[in-house]
């Protein structure tokens, strides 16, 4: 179980972007072998990133890559693989924008894209997810602590920095540029999105200078023959030798006509023998390009010298990263325990929408913790310092509601003797949960949408509308796209409640989770009885598999509850749990099976079938298919074992 | 006990001070706002000092040596405390709160008793001429902070040494409106307070003792160098670091004129 990257170098530079469609998408799906993936793709250059929780990868992850188009057939390349610590080490690199390759903030800026906007050729996960927030908050710590990332590492950027030093706004400088060489339109597509807008150039060619001053605005002159008096910066692209250079003398002339305003002199070709001198000059800051470049070094190494305190940040990161695999609270999230894939994607989404503000309908059977998702929600949000609101719906009578809800003015019906202020009002700034919406009657599905849709209430005999700002989280065990098909239910408050809408599902589809939360449960009972209940019986742990548990976590938490009570050692045994759960031992599908050798053919036959059927889902094609039996056949093995009605029909 | 809050007043200072050198060393954003926060709490407590001692005297606290450097140091977190409002930039706040601590350690080792004053001292004019003459030195503290960082600033650029002030300072121009800004306002108060004092002074000393009072002369060759540091901005077109020399000249006049005229010199501003 580990974190592997697969690094590719292109060595051909003519390599395109690939078109990745979803038949390429479902071949990466079935070849990668990993349960989360991620893949940056653009021209010249290609990385992987996996979560497996085994190490059976691919042999030639290359091959896999390359079918589904995200490697060339046709072009060579090399790979770098990386597992482990220094995967993940590579990964926060390049999220928190360390890797100081050229291409390294396109990396940072792909990864980014990946979380933003997911689909496509990756898939990450809540082990990524994780990793990916430790990189971000990795890259705000190095902004904020530290200057790493204000270093200027060009002499383009150098240049920039040094006018803003000296004049701070650039939006109101002159800068005359003389002569043009391949990198002045890069120089100057720097400091026009600076904010630079008044530019003179002076060039030999007149086709260059009037294409210059259509792509950056400003005026053209047709030679440079002395420095102007408003000039601020002047940028020499000229080759030494050239007659038409600004001197010692010029430069006096333009700081004696201006009273010594500030000049910077960048010569960017070192053509100017006598800069030196001229720098001498009263508040003449004039540099050329060598000396920007030493700078550029220097700036590198100061940099590079960060990296020993930024590093050992980063290694605190990855030991956090890696206990936090290795644990078993990596299946936990907000007090929620999951480890089924249909979990994790829920925590996933819980911690994409907590920070917005969208409606969220939670769906799920009774018990199965819907108030705890929208708890998360609200806790994982910005609103986790303010009230969190929760109504059942269901539970008050009709004719309280909407007082409850909304509040009432003073007299406003009989017994109204003072103001009440309504639970949209308490849970001001926070999160409301409206539990079993689907109970809301008719009258108050119209105020409750008018509210989702202005934010405002009208508190009971009241004429003041009140402008709240309240997150609504609904909950329903029912399903209310049928009732309002029915018309029990308005369709257009079953749009607006319906954002998002987070399907919880039932536990007898999610039987890894049942261990864990026995032991949490488990956990939880015994310290309040101050019982030491720590392990639990194999026929125990069969049964509580085997159970269907109908009334979903709340009934496992009020089945442990009870065992807890009555158990009178250090261990739950089956006889602590309640009979109808004991029954169902008879259904455990035994996964170890070949252990157990005084088993029977017979008993070894219903075992498998059984555990076929388990892994199947209960499905009897499929499981028909894997068994290589017909389905009467498996019908009648199943009515001989005394299990023809099924887990499922 | 006001002995120990004064000096519990420096270590308020003292630390907004550590977290403005925090700030200034390691840029370190989050400390920002904390630096900022104790400002305002040592100022708060300077104020609630400085009303204390108004309402134990029965006067504005500005008579004595003491006082009055307490209430310059006063003025001068305010106005620094409510630029940095403005402005958004802290830099500044390394230098100002260390020189308001050294201030007020001065200030802490020489102050008097406060004893029983001249009448004079009790005027409403006369306070009005001190806080003036106060204010104004609030304002030139900043120019002469100011003027050190642009200059600064300046010598790293030229050599093109990209260190911790190259990196935090922002930049010579945003300086030198600081400080050209602070030296209008510093000379406008300055002058009110000059001629207040004057006008105070010719009631009960005769002309001759004026002008060989060393602090009035201190005091109008202030007021010529910083009428020299408008007048050669405005009219001759002054920039660069000419003007930054001027105003440190100027606010070494200052400190010259309140803390060694005063003590050393026998001069009729004693007020014994």
């Amino acid at each position: 179980m580990q974190i592997y990257s697969y690094e590719y170098t292109l060595n051909n530079a003519a390599d395109d972007k690939p078109v990745f469609d979803e038949k390429k998408q479902a071949y990466l799906r079935e070849h990668i072998l990993a349960s989360e993936w991620l893949v940056l793709r653009d021209a010249g250059f290609c990385e992987l990133f996996l979560f497996a929780e085994s190490s059976d990868l691919p042999a030639d992850m290359g091959a896999v890559l390359q079918k589904c188009a995200l490697l060339p057939e046709n072009l060579e390349f090399s790979e770098q693989k990386r597992s482990g610590r220094e995967a993940i080490e590579r990964f926060l690199h390049m999220v928190a924008g360390l890797n100081t390759h050229p291409t390294g903030r396109q990396y940072s800026n792909m990864i980014r894209a990946v979380f933003n906007q997911p689909g496509g050729k990756s898939s990450p996960g809540p082990v990524f997810n994780r990793l990916f927030q430790k990189g971000i908050w990795l890259h705000e710590k190095i902004r904020l602590e530290t200057d790493y990332f204000r270093f200027a590492l060009d002499e383009k950027a150098i240049l920039q920095e040094l006018a803003e030093k000296i004049w701070g706004e650039l939006n109101t400088i002159s800068i005359h540029v003389i002569g043009w060489t391949i990198e002045t339109n890069a120089i100057l597509d720097m400091l026009h999105k600076a904010g630079c807008r008044r530019f003179v150039f002076f060039c030999d060619s007149k086709a260059r200078t009037t294409a210059l001053t259509q792509t950056y605005g400003g005026e053209n002159r047709d030679a440079f023959t002395h420095v102007e008096p408003e000039a601020d910066m002047l940028l020499i692209f000229k080759p030494s030798g050239d007659d038409a250079l600004p001197d010692k003398k010029m430069l006096a002339e333009r700081m004696s006509s201006r009273n010594n305003a500030p000049l910077l002199v960048v010569d960017w070709t070192d053509s100017i023998a006598t800069l030196k001198q001229i720098h001498k000059l009263y508040n003449v800051f004039a540099y050329s390009r060598s000396e920007l470049s030493r700078s550029v070094e220097q700036n590198r190494e100061t940099q590079h010298d960060m990296l020993q305190l930024i590093g050992s940040w980063v290694h605190e990161e990855i030991v956090d990263f890696d206990e936090w695999l290795r644990s078993d609270s990596r299946h936990e999230f907000a007090g929620m325990i999951g480890s089924t894939p249909a979990m994790q994607k829920i925590f996933e989404l819980i911690s994409r929408i907590a920070q917005t503000n969208i409606t969220v309908l939670i769906d799920g059977e009774s018990g199965t913790g819907k108030e705890l998702v929208a708890r998360a929600i609200h806790t994982l949000s910005r609103r986790a310092q303010k009230p969190f609101v929760v109504v059942n719906c269901g539970a008050i009578p009709e004719n309280l509601l909407e007082s409850e809800l909304f509040g009432h003015a003073r007299g406003a019906f009989t017994g109204a003797v003072k103001e009440k202020k309504g639970l949209f009002e308490i849970a001001n700034h926070g999160t409301l949960l409206l539990d079993e919406v689907a109970e809301l009657p008719l009258s108050l599905q119209v105020k409750l949408l008018r509210f989702l849709q202005g934010n405002e209430i009208k508190p009971v005999g009241s004429n003041q509308t009140l402008k709240l700002d309240v997150r609504v989280i609904a909950a329903t065990n029912k399903d209310l796209a049928q009732m309002v098909e029915k018309g029990c239910f308005r369709s257009d408050l079953y749009y607006r409640l319906n954002v998002l809408q987070l399907t919880l599902p039932a536990l007898r589809d999610r039987k890894e989770d049942i261990i864990p939360l026995t032991v949490h449960f488990l956990r939880r009972f015994s310290r309040q009885v101050c019982k030491d209940i720590e392990e639990i019986s194999e026929e125990a742990r069969r049964a509580l598999i085997s159970y269907p548990w109908p009334g979903n976590i709340r009934e496992l938490e009020n089945v442990i509850e009870r065992a807890v009570a009555l158990s009178t050692g250090n261990m739950l045994s089956i006889y602590d749990l309640p009979e109808h759960v004991q029954n169902s031992l008879h259904n455990y599908l035994p996964a170890q099976h070949t252990r157990n050798s005084r088993l029977t053919l017979k008993e070894m036959e219903r075992d498998y079938i059984l555990e076929t059927l388990n892994l199947c889902d209960w499905d009897y094609e499929l499981a028909c298919k894997q068994l290589g039996i017909g389905r009467t056949t498996l019908w009648r093995k199943l009515k001989e074992y005394g299990v023809e009605g099924g887990r499922k029909k | 006990m006001f002995t120990f809050f004064q000096w519990a007043l420096v270590v308020v200072y003292g630390i907004a001070g550590y977290y403005y050198l925090n700030v200034f060393q390691q840029n370190r954003s989050t400390d920002r706002k904390v630096a900022g926060n104790w400002l305002a709490a040592a100022i708060l407590v300077h104020a609630a000092l400085f009303a204390y001692l108004g309402f134990t005297l029965g006067r504005i606290p500005v008579a004595t040596l003491g006082e009055t450097l307490s209430t310059l140091v006063l003025m001068t977190a305010c106005i620094y405390w409510v630029l940095e409002k403005r402005v958004a930039d802290h830099s500044m706040g390394a230098f100002i709160v260390p020189l308001l601590i050294i201030l007020l350690i001065v200030d802490n080792f020489i102050l008097q008793q406060h004893e029983v004053m001249a009448e004079v001292l009790h005027d409403v004019k006369f306070e009005i001429h001190v806080l003036s003459l106060l204010l104004a030195y609030g304002a030139f503290t900043l120019s002469f902070i100011a003027s050190v960082l642009q200059i600064l600033l300046a010598r790293q650029l030229e050599n093109l040494n990209m260190g911790v002030f190259y990196r935090r300072l922002p930049s010579i121009a945003f300086f030198e409106k600081i400080s050209n800004h602070a030296v209008d306002i510093g000379l406008v108060f300055v002058t009110i307070g000059f001629f207040l004092g004057l006008y105070n002074a010719r009631q009960v000393w005769d002309l001759n003792a004026l002008l060989s009072e060393p602090k009035i002369d201190a005091t109008i060759l202030i007021w010529l160098v910083y009428a020299l540091h408008f007048g050669g901005r405005r009219f001759a077109g002054w920039r660069g670091q000419r003007a930054a020399v001027l105003s440190i000249i100027g606010y070494a006049l200052l400190l010259f004129s309140m803390l060694i005229i005063s003590l050393f010199f026998v001069t009729v501003h004693n007020f014994k």
